[in-house]
């Protein structure tokens, strides 16, 4: 199994692919939900997805779950879990120091 | 080669090389706009085009290795709205597509929206193309070196140097070309590379 460190800091791109597929979901599906959580700041490329898909699934981040109607649909791994907990450690501390820094909270 | 009876067709002679695939979307998209619509692609290098005011088109192009050339990545490309309006054969079994999209709603929008993912697809192409192109580049020297033989061989004879120089010109031509290729894509990749390693 590849190491966590390896792919932490991950792309935003990444990121948000990794928390769409908590739940299991097809290509556009997850689009949509990018584009929805992130009020439509994100929107993904059709190629962007299917080449960080691909990667992350050569990867052992996410598994593919069935194919039905011609559409792959994806689901995170343990492993993805794990991963996605560290990177969603690392973003918190960057921004509690962040906040921190600019005196919002003590 | 002006099909002059015919207005309401159009041949564009253009070359594009692989490292230019989005200069290439953009010219049928200017095309498209200005009524013009991508037919097809004659070899090597005629883009044939028809009269069409009625609409415009956006285009996107994506290059797939034949293990990427899935079922569920043409739906993927459905499902997001691009239509597939053509496709080019690339060497070892991959492919370019060409995907369009009304030009009103697509107007600024790309399938690559990551600097990531947009050098996978380089990196890619690179693979793809390298062996290949190293593999023309050494029979075509070779090639010129035989007809150099030739010439020293017989090099009093005006017709010898006729002949055989216009091959070796030729495969100049042709060594020159590859060059570009590789030099071209090297650069747009190493690029790319760049700026993501030295983003803040």
């Amino acid at each position: 199994m590849a190491n966590i460190t390896e792919f932490i800091p991950m792309s935003e791109t990444a990121y948000y692919i990794l928390l769409s597929l908590l739940e299991e979901k097809h290509g556009y599906a997850i689009m949509q939900h990018v584009e929805e959580i992130t009020a439509g700041r994100i929107s993904l490329g059709a190629g962007t997805l299917y080449g960080t898909l691909s990667k992350i699934e050569k990867a052992g981040i996410v598994t593919i779950t069935k194919e039905e109607a011609k559409r792959k649909y994806y689901m995170i791994t343990d492993f993805g879990r794990q991963l996605l907990e560290a990177e969603l450690g690392r973003i918190n501390e960057l921004s509690q120091n962040g906040r921190r820094a600019f005196g919002y909270e003590k | 080669m002006k099909n002059r009876d015919d207005q309401n067709k159009k041949y564009v002679r253009k070359i594009f090389l692989p490292h230019q695939y989005e200069d290439e979307a953009e010219f049928l998209t200017k095309m498209s706009n200005d009524g013009w619509q991508f037919v097809m692609l004659h070899r090597p290098s005629k883009y044939e085009f028809k009269r069409d005011n009625s609409y415009a088109l956006r285009y996107q192009l994506d290059f797939v290795t034949k293990e990427e050339d899935t079922e569920d990545y043409h739906q993927l490309y459905k499902d997001a709205g691009w239509q597939e309006t053509y496709e080019w054969p690339g060497i070892n079994n991959g492919k370019w597509y060409y995907f369009c999209k009304n030009y009103d709603e697509a107007y600024n929008e790309e399938i690559f929206t990551d600097k990531e993912s947009k050098y996978e697809m380089l990196q890619k192409l690179w693979k793809h193309w390298i062996g290949f192109c190293l593999l023309i580049i050494i029979i075509e020297l070779n090639g010129a070196r035989i007809f150099i033989d030739a010439i020293i061989d017989d090099y009093l004879n005006p017709w010898t140097i006729i002949f055989f120089g216009a091959f070796i010109i030729l495969i100049l031509f042709i060594i020159v070309e590859y060059i570009c290729m590789i030099y071209g894509l090297y650069r747009k990749k190493t690029k790319l590379r760049k700026e993501i390693e030295e983003r803040l």
